[in-house]
């Protein structure tokens, strides 16, 4: 048997484009993981809440879990580093301001860095 | 064939094919869109799909895991069956005293469930050592009956002068079943694959015999410990299992000409 019909037949092309899918799928993960997740905190009116408190959370089978917190800075950005899920529920709060609904974000793998383009909205 | 007879043959085929075709997009669809079997009234169309319940089946179990030990088990079943069935079916086409009994044994032995065998087989297995690995996983489906006799009705239908030419030009028996056999049986060839990798693929209950640690598990086993953990996630839960399926149906589509041909050919003999 020639080795072209060996390597150009159906079954090596298709197995070796599903290899070649996977190679450059994860190169782009292992280029895309370092957990870096970032968004903003406005308030209802649209101006940025400077020191408003964002939880990350995960989600269980029973329960919502902290995972970690931190402070929005002057322009109401807020940044995660490491969070290390693929899933994840952000809340916000800000006493005096109100709240945000906890919002569910997902992600296409763990640790995936992501800029959220929809703000957190704080209502009183 | 008349048009409207033709017609009629058609829209009946479509039917039936989308009757049949209905549930596999039910688990697609719910795949897709993680909607509640239950919900009333049930949406035809995907409404917001999205691949997310295919990261979250990823993530929750071990999938790469589970995979490579479905994958090293197919791969022993499929080598095996491709020698041992070849090796048994070129045997069968000899004459050699008591072949009838050889034969009625092996048809005999099919009708047989492989339930009813499943104690003997575990012990087996168990004496040889064999329990909670891949290649006891694999034990029980090396050779299949049905296969030897495709094998079988295939090489028979090879002319009987050029095996008389081959052996006169020198070659072994092996050399005729590997050289010249084989190469015009692809038909039965693509049909082993096929069969012995998606029996493989699906087995459940013998591996769930025989397996006793998570690191040996297949995917259908998985997938019963997905179900176990994660009941209310119905939309993961489907893509897992589309999953679970997706190998068996690549390689079907793959080989399915010679699968066809495979089932068809010889079958007036036999």
């Amino acid at each position: 048997m020639k080795p072209s019909v060996l390597l150009l037949n159906r079954f090596t092309l298709t197995f070796a484009a599903i290899g070649l899918v996977a190679l450059a799928w994860n190169l782009y993960v292992a280029a895309n993981d370092d957990g870096h997740l970032s968004g903003r905190v406005v308030a209802a009116d649209g101006a940025p809440v400077a020191g408003a408190t964002v939880v990350l959370s995960r989600k269980t089978v029973t329960a919502v879990e902290r995972v970690a917190d931190t402070v929005t800075d002057s322009a109401g950005r807020f940044a995660f580093e490491h969070h290390g899920q693929y899933a994840v529920v952000l809340g916000a709060r800000k006493s005096g301001i109100g709240s945000a609904p906890r919002r569910t974000v997902r992600l296409w793998f763990r640790d995936q860095n992501r800029d959220l383009a929809e703000p957190l909205v704080l209502s009183p | 064939m008349k048009t409207r007879s033709k017609l009629l043959v058609h829209a009946a085929l479509i039917t039936v094919s989308l009757i049949m075709l209905t549930p596999i997009y039910w688990v697609l669809k719910t795949s897709l869109t993680g909607e509640n079997l239950f919900t009333y009234p049930p949406s035809i169309l995907p409404v917001d799909p999205n691949l997310y319940y295919y990261v979250e089946a990823w993530y929750s179990v071990s999938f790469l895991r589970l995979f490579f030990n479905s994958v090293v088990v197919a791969l022993i079943v499929v080598a095996a069956n491709l020698v041992l069935n070849a090796m048994a079916g070129y045997a069968l086409t000899k004459q050699f005293p008591g072949k009838p009994l050889v034969l009625g044994f092996l048809l005999a032995s099919m009708m047989i469930p492989f339930h009813a065998t499943i104690i003997p087989a575990y012990l087996l297995t168990s004496q040889l050592g064999l329990l909670d690995s891949k290649l006891g996983i694999a034990l029980p489906a090396l050779s299949h009956i049905v296969c030897i006799f495709l094998f079988k009705s295939n090489f028979e239908a090879v002319p009987a002068s050029l095996i008389h030419a081959a052996r006169i030009d020198g070659l072994s028996e092996w050399q005729i079943l590997t050289r010249i056999l084989l190469p015009l049986s692809k038909p039965a060839v693509a049909t082993n694959v096929i069969l012995s990798f998606i029996w493989s693929w699906n087995e459940f209950l013998w591996p769930l015999l025989v397996v006793r640690s998570p690191g040996q598990q297949t995917m259908p086993l998985g997938l019963v410990a997905f179900l176990a953990s994660f009941e209310d996630t119905t939309g993961a839960l489907y893509a897992f299992c589309v999953l679970v399926v997706l190998p068996g149906l690549l390689v079907f589509l793959l080989a399915q000409r010679d699968f066809i041909r495979g089932l068809t050919s010889g079958a007036a003999k036999g």
